[in-house]
């Protein structure tokens, strides 16, 4: 917001502050100046001014300030100053009904008879120019004048151009639009109005949007003879809602929608009547037309020094706090090691005692502020979000994956495939960014494929990516916000091209069982049984290398397969291989570290290979519970070292070697022993139909 | 027998060395090895029997001599032999050798992305300050990101955060919204945990700004929370001091500047001396010597209200800060977009 130096000096006796000063110190009280153009009384200060300070939203608040902040005097030279009246008493011109008291409190109204319009004068218009407002004429000037020098928002309306009540006198009334209403504001825009704004009307039509614009009709035009000037206070709700069903904002908006002083409307009224009278003649009407439904009782409050030492961790000698709090008018009175003050009508902010604190603190300064730390805290080591996390992310970097971060939000059309892989239906934004990104996405795996089509683009092909973070989902459309949406964890894979290329070998493109053997290694790594892997079909998988990732359990943790060929055309991947896992279903099935651990055994285990010959669609996870049905606790485990399909296997089959590992911690095993095992186990697979083991004889053959 | 110029031991002593000299390779030596102490045929074994013949006045010359043979054989061979073998076993090597400085086959390396480091090194600067690391939802209701933190139904301070609702996301309190800030943790953590409370709450935050150099509409936070019986607002100070000592340098100093946040009173901005030019002046601060780098103040009694906990008892602070900007400023990042792209050859560096 903009600000000039000498209008803000013109506040301030005695010689005008130097701008450097100026800046810094209205920045240390919490003003920040972000840039000053030109120098001198001329200067124009860009003031970040905080939603909180209305009051500082114009020259004499931020003077007000600026004078605590430089330790000088603050003078108000209008304060008190009378406006010349004639003999009419307004209230013979003009009458003000307020329909809607909680909406306008007050509605304060002066009017002006007998001048001309002219341009506003010199010095006046300067102060407009140079804070960038368009110069109009002088009763539009003065109001806008008044706006920036006490921050009360003014309307001047055309007098005569005011519809005359039953009395026939021209008529204000507060009331909210009537269904079908319109009005052309200022601006040439024609609104369409319903009860949910707050409108000035005459007799008969809306003539203004209260706190927002003013119609055009009733303006001020060349020809103006008599005015009625506005100044009211309105509620800051209603004006916000008004000018947001709108989408307007004008500098008088974003006063009253921030509060506006109630008692400086008869103010604002004698400034700009005693400008216009200045510029153009005429006449000001007696008296001030000032209908006011509820006042609102001053606020007192009270500042306990010792607490006020309390809160901050140091002292500010109470001389001090009664300085500030004087200058900023709050009327201190010191009693009992107290303050009792009463908050000024301007500072809506302020509504307890540790507003005043600050009061006193910001403009003592925050450079006097102590650095101390709170009494030592020891933190339980359970809360810690992320730990889990955390350790996912390591085992996959250490397996050589590469952490990705992507956009929470997708399109629709990226969501759509995987909306089965979400934790509910789709969350779709009620005001996105833009299409592609109006949809919360069902997995991170959506935003690893952007990533992987922008690498690849790149010519970056052979990747390796993961990413930990939210999928959602929408479970209901009622209730807590638990029974609405889910949110779930997950960690999400990506994997593209070769992964080890080298000139000795060739590539081998990923497949289907780097995925599942990510997947596996992350269950190890964190010391979980190894995934079921069980085939499954899932719509953005390919057929027939998609699998369904299940728990000891028989819970469903996630997926991992071959993204369909559709949607990887579309992708411009070629075969990426992606999985997804729930880390909320994951960290539960985490066991805790072992409370006693055994020994490796010893001596060394044996081994024995069988190779069965058996259907293709006899699957591994057969053969294997085949060999483990009924084995000894000596068989160890059960490797797959071969498959094996060719010219002396028959069309259908497929020849697969299994090595079987058997050992005991505390002896060594005997060649017959596992011969026998080994033996039974094939025994086993030979009972299940059209299998064959190489060197063992079918039954009955 | 007659006298010859040399004696015949010594003249095979001659013709063993000559031989000798010729035989390199494994074969050649095991050759000379047969030829010579061969059992049958061997030259020395022939000389050993030939001893029968010998007069007996001569006889324990001669076997001097053809013993002395037999010794320097059987020692030249053994020189040989092994020499041989290292010789076989050198060119083996040789012809196993490779190019070493041909590219070796490097496994993938995996890296961290750069937010996460920086999130743990915030986390970890702060679970040595006492704190530990709490969560929440990304999908909030007003409710809990706006009106329980003293952000009122319709307030001009909501202006600052242009929020994303969810479509039919219901009305008032109970609006869907992405949050806008990590702060409705805070609420949710007042509302379980009685005090002590130090939290940090890192987190992905959303506002509705248009993608550029330096805004996205998703980005991260981390933020803070300490509420106990007289905590102070210079607690605060010296809280952040630390921490921001422990991230940057510890000639890291700070500096509080008033602003106004909802649910903090008093609110500050908090800036950190500049440590990449020691205030000196540069382009990170824009010469001004100092980074703004975070929000923060004391709670604000109507929010520690409405976490159940009562203002006139106890006292607290919080604060926060972009995990992203803290993440360029560090590691000097140009362009915010970098940390969503997920370009490998900006995820592959270290951080």
């Amino acid at each position: 917001m903009k600000f000039r130096q000498e209008w803000i000096a013109s506040y301030l006796p005695g010689a005008p502050p130097e701008t450097a000063r100026l800046r810094e110190r209205l920045t240390a009280i919490g003003f920040v100046v972000e840039t000053v153009e030109g120098d001198g009384p001329r200067a124009v200060l860009d003031v970040e001014i905080t939603a909180n300070r209305p009051d500082a939203m114009n020259h004499r608040g931020l003077a007000r300030e600026a004078a605590v902040a430089l330790r000088r005097e603050f003078h108000d030279p209008e304060e008190g100053r009378a406006v010349a009246e004639g003999a009419t008493p307004a209230a013979s011109r003009a009458k003000v009904v307020i329909e809607e008291p909680e909406l306008c409190d007050r509605y304060s109204a002066r009017v002006v008879e007998g001048l001309a319009v002219r341009p506003v004068g010199a010095a006046v218009g300067e102060r407009l120019a140079a804070l960038g407002a368009g110069l109009i004429s002088s009763p539009v000037d003065a109001t806008n004048h008044v706006l920036w020098d006490i921050g009360q928002p003014l309307h001047a309306f055309d007098l005569d151009k005011l519809e005359k009540g039953e009395d026939g006198l021209p008529t204000i009334v507060v009331r909210r639009a009537r269904p079908g209403e319109t009005l052309v504001t200022l601006d040439g825009v024609e609104r369409k109005l319903s009860p949910e704004h707050l409108v000035i009307a005459d007799a008969k039509r809306p003539v203004a949007l209260a706190g927002i614009m003013g119609g055009l009709e009733t303006a001020i035009s060349p020809f103006t003879k008599r005015i009625l000037l506005e100044s009211a206070h309105f509620d800051p709700g209603a004006v916000r809602r008004g000018a947001r069903l709108l989408g307007m904002h004008t500098d008088a908006s974003h006063r009253f929608e921030r509060g506006t002083d109630p008692e400086a409307t008869v103010d604002g009224l004698d400034r700009a009547a005693r400008l216009i009278v200045a510029d153009g003649g005429g006449t000001v009407a007696k008296g001030v037309i000032d209908v006011r439904p509820r006042v609102k009782d001053a606020r007192p409050l009270t500042l306990r020094i010792v607490h006020l030492h309390a809160f901050l961790g140091m002292t500010i000698p109470a001389l001090r706090c009664g300085q500030i709090l004087a200058q900023l008018g709050f009327h201190p009175v010191e009693s009992d090691g107290a303050f009792r003050v009463v908050v000024p009508s301007w500072r809506i902010d302020v509504e307890s005692e540790v507003d005043l604190i600050e009061e006193a603190i910001r403009c003592e300064g925050y450079d006097r502020l102590p650095e101390t730390l709170p009494a030592p805290f020891v933190p339980s080591k359970e809360k810690r979000a992320f730990a889990f996390e955390d350790r996912v992310r390591d085992l996959l970097v250490a397996g050589g994956l590469l952490e990705a971060s992507t956009y929470s939000f997708v399109s629709a059309e990226e969501n759509r495939p995987f909306e089965p892989a979400a934790p509910g239906g789709p969350v779709l934004l009620e005001n996105p960014l833009a299409e592609p990104f109006s949809t919360m996405r069902a997995t991170p795996v959506i935003g690893l494929l952007q990533s992987a089509r922008h690498n690849v683009r790149r010519a970056v092909r052979d990747l390796g990516l993961f990413e930990v973070g939210h999928a959602y989902g929408r479970i209901g459309t009622t209730g807590s916000l638990e029974e609405r949406i889910r949110e779930e964890r997950r960690v999400s894979l990506l994997l593209h091209g070769s992964r080890r290329a080298h000139w000795s070998e060739e590539a081998r493109p990923i497949d289907f069982f780097d995925g599942s053997g990510a997947v596996t290694a992350l269950f190890r790594g964190l010391g979980l049984p190894d995934p079921v892997l069980a085939a499954a079909s899932f719509p953005f998988l390919a057929p027939g290398r998609a699998a369904a990732v299940l728990g000891a359990d028989g819970r469903r943790l996630g997926w991992v397969g071959v993204l369909a060929a559709p949607l990887a055309a579309a992708w411009d991947l070629s075969d990426p291989v992606v999985a997804d896992l729930d880390l909320g279903l994951l960290s539960a099935r985490v066991p805790p570290p072992p409370d006693s651990v055994e020994a490796p055994a010893r001596l060394p285990g044996s081994e024995v290979d069988l190779t069965v010959t058996h259907p293709t669609g006899l699957r591994w996870r057969e053969l294997e519970s085949c060999v483990r049905a009924g084995a000894p606790a000596e068989l160890l485990a059960v490797e797959a070292k071969g498959r094996y399909r060719g010219p002396r296997v028959p069309e259908g089959f497929v020849k697969t070697t299994m090595t079987l590992r058997f050992g005991a911690p505390e002896r060594s095993l005997s060649r017959e022993e596992i011969n026998a095992w080994r033996d039974a186990a094939a025994a086993r697979l030979l009972a299940v139909p059209e299998t064959k083991v190489d060197g063992i004889p079918a039954p009955g053959a | 027998m007659t006298e010859a110029p040399g004696h015949p031991v010594d003249d095979r002593l001659h013709g063993f060395r000559t031989e000798a000299v010729e035989a390199t390779s494994v074969e050649a030596v095991q050759a000379l090895r047969v030829r010579w102490l061969g059992r049958s045929q061997g030259i020395v074994t022939g000389l050993l029997s030939e001893l029968r013949n010998v007069p007996k006045e001569e006889k324990a010359a001669f076997g001097a001599k053809v013993n002395a043979l037999k010794a320097e054989v059987e020692e030249t061979l053994k020189r040989l032999e092994s020499a041989a073998e290292e010789r076989a076993h050198a060119s083996a090597e040789a012809a196993r050798a490779v190019d070493v400085t041909l590219p070796p086959r490097v496994p993938p390396v995996g890296r961290l992305h750069p937010l996460t480091v920086v999130r743990r090194r915030i986390e970890d600067a702060f679970r040595g300050l006492g704190y530990e690391v709490a969560d929440g939802p990304d999908i909030e209701t007003d409710w809990h990101n706006f009106e329980a933190l003293n952000f009122p139904p319709d307030h001009p301070a909501r202006d600052e955060f242009d929020t994303f609702f969810v479509k039919d996301g219901g009305e008032g309190r109970d609006r869907l919204l992405l949050r806008t800030h990590t702060s409705p943790v805070q609420i949710r953590t007042m509302l379980t945990q009685k005090p002590p409370i130090r939290i940090v709450i890192p987190g992905r935050v959303y506002r509705k700004d248009a993608i550029d150099p330096r805004h996205s509409p998703v980005f991260h936070q981390v933020e803070g929370l300490t509420v106990d019986e007289g905590i102070t607002f210079s607690d605060l100070k010296g809280t952040l001091a630390a921490f921001f000592r422990q991230l940057f340098s510890a000639k890291a100093k700070i500096r509080f500047g008033p602003t106004f946040f909802p649910f903090v009173e008093p609110g500050v901005d908090v800036a950190v001396s500049c440590v990449f030019c020691d205030q000196k002046g540069c382009r990170v601060c824009s010469g001004s010597g100092w980074i703004e780098i975070m929000g923060a103040g004391m709670v604000h009694p109507k929010v520690l209200a409405n976490g159940g906990i009562d203002p006139e008892r106890f006292s607290g602070f919080a604060f926060g800060g972009g995990i992203d900007r803290i993440a360029m400023l560090v590691y000097g990042i140009p362009d915010l977009r970098l940390l969503f792209e997920n370009d490998v050859r900006f995820l592959s560096r270290t951080w």
